[in-house]
């Protein structure tokens, strides 16, 4: 058995996320059930000011599930490293026994957690994904980006290569895009500084979006809700005090894989990109359901 | 000779035979707090290398770890290096000593607070302290409330209007995301260990 953690932003500023991959999971055959009573990992702000609740939100977490016997699929890159790094230092029976004091509940056995570009990328999945295509993405010329955190967890063995992962362009191409390779796909975008020093945190992604445009990309796709807000938020910034090139619409990799499964804007949320997607998607469009309900 | 350069150019005013004769106490605090074996850093300046906070931090974190080592407490702990650590782990998963860097800083954060040191970056550890709020009472945090709080904490409620009112437009605010209750008691017994 395996549940979802959603965590916090998919139920907000990600909601587009959530949305998409219950549908791509939906559409592939897989039923999705949410961690029943999750509370927040407590991602960025627990492990800046305390230590033992850096261990204890996540832990909670993991305790629900395990009492379950289930493992957990996870989807945003903040909360898939919080709670990663919280079972493998929970490794140390001394931390393992304070933090199980802290959340007052059984702490034990092992549960595996996975994050969402782990379980997609399974062989059956990705096949399934090439051959059950119903709309072209041809010629949509995409750049994967990973940002920090996905696959930076010290002494985890992760689902994927460290300073070159490869799992959303592997999803990519099945779905049919053309998959650019650029080099920026695992520089972070600052997003923890997008409330409390915009101008560090814009100059950061505009960094990567230069690049981006650069490599000649017509889209970036992302797994992590902070990196998809920050970058988009940028753009939509920038585009309210200057007159700016065409953005580059930042979405997320279960978005893209609902387009080529034939998802419209009522299941991908396309039409929630802050910085517009409209005259990257529209063209996609023309022999399909309405894709982008304009607002 | 390299570590030997780096040492040399450490931009603080440390007095390296004063520090030699200085203590281990600081350098064993660090370590026991964060479980990290700071004394195995060998200055190969890979995590500087890596950072892209670098450029704001007055030491840089192979810098910070020397400084560690020496036991200059006072000039660590008021640094702004961990401040501008944005955790992105690039040092942590590159230095060749297999030390977490990311989580060292953490952990000099924590000792800098504790022990009174104003922070670099006031706001940062505000919007912590406004976020972990917003975890106790509800368990889960909306960004509809950590954001108004945050903008009434600094008392700019106007502030970001029409970013908020275009993620309203475009189906990207909750409301109610909340638990129905909270965290209160996870919270009570980490102060009451503390
Ligand atoms: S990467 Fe590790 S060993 Fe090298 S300078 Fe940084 S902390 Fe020291
Ligand atoms: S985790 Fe902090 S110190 Fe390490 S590279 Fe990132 S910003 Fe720099």
């Amino acid at each position: 058995m395996t549940h979802f953690y959603p965590g916090c932003t998919l139920s907000s500023s990600g909601k587009a996320y959530s949305r998409s991959l219950y549908w791509v999971f939906q559409r592939l055959g897989r039923q999705i059930e949410e961690l029943p009573d999750w509370s927040c990992c407590g991602a960025t702000s627990a492990h800046a000011l305390d230590r033992d609740l850096a261990y204890a939100l996540p832990a909670r977490n993991l305790a629900i599930a395990q009492e379950m016997r289930s493992d957990l699929m996870v989807a945003c890159s903040a909360c898939y490293h919080r709670l990663k790094t919280t079972q493998q230092a929970l490794g140390n029976p001394e931390l393992q026994k304070r933090v199980q004091q802290l959340v007052d509940r059984p702490l034990h056995g092992s549960l595996q957690i996975k994050n969402v570009l782990e379980i997609l990328t399974e062989e059956s999945y990705l096949e399934r994904i090439h051959q059950e295509r119903t709309h072209e993405l041809a010629g949509l010329k995409v750049a994967c980006y990973y940002g920090c955190l996905a696959t930076r967890i010290p002494r985890v063995a992760g689902f994927d290569r460290v300073e070159n992962p490869t799992s959303m362009e592997r999803l990519a191409s099945a779905a049919g895009a053309n998959v650019l390779h650029w080099p920026y796909k695992t520089e972070c975008c600052g997003a923890s500084l997008s409330v409390t020093n915009e101008a560090l945190s814009l100059t950061m992604c505009d960094r990567i979006l230069q690049m981006a445009r650069r490599c000649g990309a017509d889209l970036l796709v992302t797994s992590c809700p902070f990196c998809q807000y920050n970058l988009d938020w940028a753009q939509w910034k920038v585009s309210q005090e200057e007159a700016q090139t065409k953005a580059i619409p930042v979405i997320f990799i279960t978005q893209l894989l609902g387009l080529a499964l034939g998802g419209g804007d009522k299941e991908l949320m396309l039409s929630s990109n802050l910085a517009g997607a409209e005259h990257v998607l529209c063209p996609l469009a023309r022999t399909r359901q309405p894709l982008l309900v304009q607002k | 000779m390299e570590a030997e350069e780096t040492v040399a150019a450490l931009p603080h005013n440390v007095q390296r035979d004063e520090c030699a004769a200085g203590s281990f106490d600081f350098i064993k605090e660090v370590e026991d707090h964060s479980g990290e074996r700071i004394s195995r850093c060998f200055q190969c300046d890979k995590c500087a290398t890596g950072c892209p906070m670098a450029e704001h931090m007055v030491y840089t974190p192979n810098e910070l770890f020397r400084l560690i080592q020496l036991g200059d407490q006072a000039g660590v702990l008021a640094s702004n290096t961990f401040w501008y650590c944005i955790s992105c782990y690039t040092c942590s998963v590159r230095c060749p000593n297999d030390i977490d860097i990311a989580h060292v800083m953490d952990s000099v954060r924590e000792l800098a607070l504790r022990a009174g040191y104003a922070p670099a970056l006031t706001q940062a550890r505000d919007f912590h302290r406004i976020f972990l709020g917003c975890v106790r009472r509800f368990g889960r945090v909306s960004e509809l409330e950590l954001m108004a709080r945050y903008n009434l904490h600094r008392k700019r409620p106007f502030q970001r209007l029409s970013l908020g009112w275009t993620l309203l437009r475009k189906g990207r605010l909750e409301f109610w995301p909340f638990r129905r209750r909270g965290l209160r008691e996870l919270f009570k017994r980490v102060e009451e260990l503390r």
